[in-house]
């Protein structure tokens, strides 16, 4: 099931010579494309694992009304059709749109900024999702005796907790990567699709085969499945080094 | 071992009280443990021993009253602010931290020369008998190496008050034995005042130099293990520390009939209450003489329903012809010469009884 096809992506792209493969990937289009994609999915990773554990956080240690809801509307971005999340974004930040309206420099739509907005809505509930259950299981003692013995609270913070949702937050991170370099539904509707600007690769690899270039197309597929697998390796071993016992 | 002597503190806990929701957890507890001293709080669970060991580290607040550790008052939750040294029941050790990282964290906290922090983790390793374990995680341990982790941790700072909670509740019943011993030991090496909870009462009668006997949140005895065990100062206290016969009976004159056991003393009537007042007589099984004959007035009849013969005294249990159920305990000796079978016919004479009067007046015969 997932051998499968990865296999003919990479069987297609090597029919093709080495000059035109490189051909492909080399123009200033598609190293845009692919800047594009991999420079803003880790960018959206990042932040999505700062601002994703934060709201975990407070889903598990604070009380407050309409946190069930909140609750709730973390998965949203995961049961929004990801067109329709495009379409609701690129109003929202249009420069007539209520947030765009704001300031001429919140006007995101057709900008890199609103691919990585729409990057950031598709793939926050990933690291979300990953931190809370870590998060729930923390047994209390752990940072009563953290305190007891003279951590002050960001002391406990930086030396008990962080640690104990390390491997979460990477999980996080590394999903939330993935689905970000991906993305392409809602991502297609609010860059524009710029060349040299807001094009990303998926939407370039689906340019290409709309120019019935499928050699191009699955060349970039192969440079992307490259990078994406050693962007997960790459995490994987960093869970690996000190995770297990995290 | 390398002695190391800790600073002592004494506590004075006065008029605590805390109730959680509806729930009291703690009423008008008063509380004074002398700097240098082994205390155990016992109790059932629920009565309350917990609470007070969390509020006195500051883990927990108290609504009404006053907690002071060596002399200065604590106000409600401010852990670590006060040098006490805490084990709790799952240790809660540092999962993604070494056995050294563990034991060095309160020094590592405090910002102590790295020089400093790796000769204390040194000596207290070899003081827990821990050696080589340093790079070890703690899900890589045993419970009774975890636990001494916990205590080498908790005591890495050198703090003035030691509290436990449930220390040995974790551990299967032959490493609880080992360590128990080991802890008194611990404790008169070091010579720090400690404090800790348990529901055994075996341990805290083992261990502790004085006990605290807690019941629904009130403190119903304070006393050495002698004490509290001897001289009980309630039928909870009776009851709650080791296994007692209880005879419910009516008094009569100048004694007190229990089924048919007659319990003498000419004060009785007066102490306890007018005659035909409801009494319980409480009786040790080893207080209670297993004759083949009737040799005195006092003497009950009874039928020998089991006989437990393992451990240093013998167990018999005894059905009287009332059908109440009596708990014997005989040493071996006596055994051996009483020659008892299964539902055989003997006489019990009890020797020693204590008998609370619902009025709440102790009294004994």
């Amino acid at each position: 099931m997932v051998v499968l096809p990865l296999a003919a992506v990479v069987v297609k792209a090597s029919g093709a010579g080495v000059s035109d493969a490189l051909r492909s990937v080399s123009g200033p289009i598609a190293l845009s494309a692919l800047g594009l994609s991999f420079g803003g999915a880790l960018l959206t990773a990042a932040v999505n694992t700062v601002m994703g554990t934060i709201v975990a956080w407070a889903l598990v240690r604070y009380e407050f009304p309409g946190k069930s809801l909140m609750n709730a509307l973390v998965d949203l971005p995961f049961a929004l059709p990801t067109a329709v999340a495009g379409i609701t974004l690129s109003e929202l930040l249009s420069p007539r749109g209520w947030v765009g309206a704001v300031h001429p420099a919140l006007a995101a739509s057709f900008s890199p900024a609103g691919v990585l907005v729409a990057m950031t809505f598709v793939s926050m509930p990933f690291v979300v999702r990953a931190v809370q259950p870590v998060l729930q299981q923390l047994e209390p003692e752990v940072e009563e005796a953290a305190a007891l013995l003279g951590a002050r609270p960001r002391q406990v913070f930086g030396h008990v907790i962080l640690p104990s949702l390390r491997a979460a937050m990477l999980t996080g991170f590394a999903l939330s990567f993935a689905r970000s370099v991906g993305e392409f539904g809602s991502v297609v509707i609010i860059s524009g699709n710029i060349p040299l600007s807001t094009l990303t690769a998926p939407v370039l690899i689906f340019q290409r085969l709309e120019e019935y270039d499928t050699v191009g197309a699955t060349v970039i597929a192969t440079v992307m499945l490259a990078a994406s697998i050693l962007t997960l390796a790459a995490i994987g071993l960093l869970q690996r080094e000190r995770g297990q016992h995290g | 071992m390398t002695p190391r002597h800790h600073t002592q503190a004494g506590i004075r806990v006065r008029a605590v009280s805390r109730s959680f929701g509806g729930f009291q957890a703690l009423r008008d507890v008063d509380l004074d443990v002398r700097s240098g001293e082994l205390i155990a709080l016992l109790g059932p669970s629920g009565s309350g021993k917990t609470t007070l060991l969390r509020i006195i580290a500051g883990l927990e607040s108290h609504d009404t009253g006053s907690v002071e550790i060596a002399g200065r008052e604590t106000t409600g939750a401010d852990a670590g602010a006060h040098g006490i040294g805490f084990v709790f029941q799952h240790y809660a050790l540092f999962k993604h931290m070494t056995v050294a990282d563990n034991i060095g964290f309160a020094l590592r906290m405090r910002k102590a020369k790295k020089t400093l922090i790796a000769t204390r983790v040194a000596e207290l390793m070899a003081l827990f008998r821990l050696d080589g374990l340093a790079a070890r995680y703690p899900d890589e341990l045993s419970g009774g190496q975890r636990q001494r982790v916990a205590l080498a941790r908790a005591l890495a700072s050198e703090p003035e008050l030691l509290l436990l909670d449930e220390p040995f509740g974790a551990l299967d019943a032959r490493v609880r034995q080992e360590l128990r011993r080991w802890l008194r030991r611990l404790h008169d090496d070091l010579g720090v005042t400690t404090v800790f909870v348990t529901h055994d009462q075996e341990e805290a009668l083992e261990v502790a130099d004085r006990i605290v006997v807690m019941n629904a949140g009130r403190i119903e005895q304070v006393g050495t293990p002698e004490e509290v065990f001897g001289n009980p100062a309630n039928e909870f206290v009776m009851t709650f520390l080791g296994n007692v016969n209880v005879f419910h009976g009516r008094v009569e004159e100048d004694r007190i009939c229990v089924g048919g056991l007659a319990l003498t003393d000419p004060q009785l009537a007066t102490r306890v209450g007018g005659p035909g007042s409801v009494a319980k007589a409480y009786v040790r099984p080893y207080d209670i003489e297993v004759e083949p004959q009737r040799s005195s007035e006092s003497a009950v009849a009874a039928t020998v329903a089991f006989i437990n013969p393992v451990g240093s005294n013998v167990k018999v249990e005894l059905v009287t012809a009332d059908g109440e159920s009596v708990l014997v305990e005989l040493d071996r000796e006596r055994h051996r010469g009483l020659g008892l079978v299964r539902d055989q016919r003997v006489y019990l004479r009890p020797r020693a009884a204590t008998v609370f009067p619902n009025e709440g007046l102790d009294y004994s015969i």
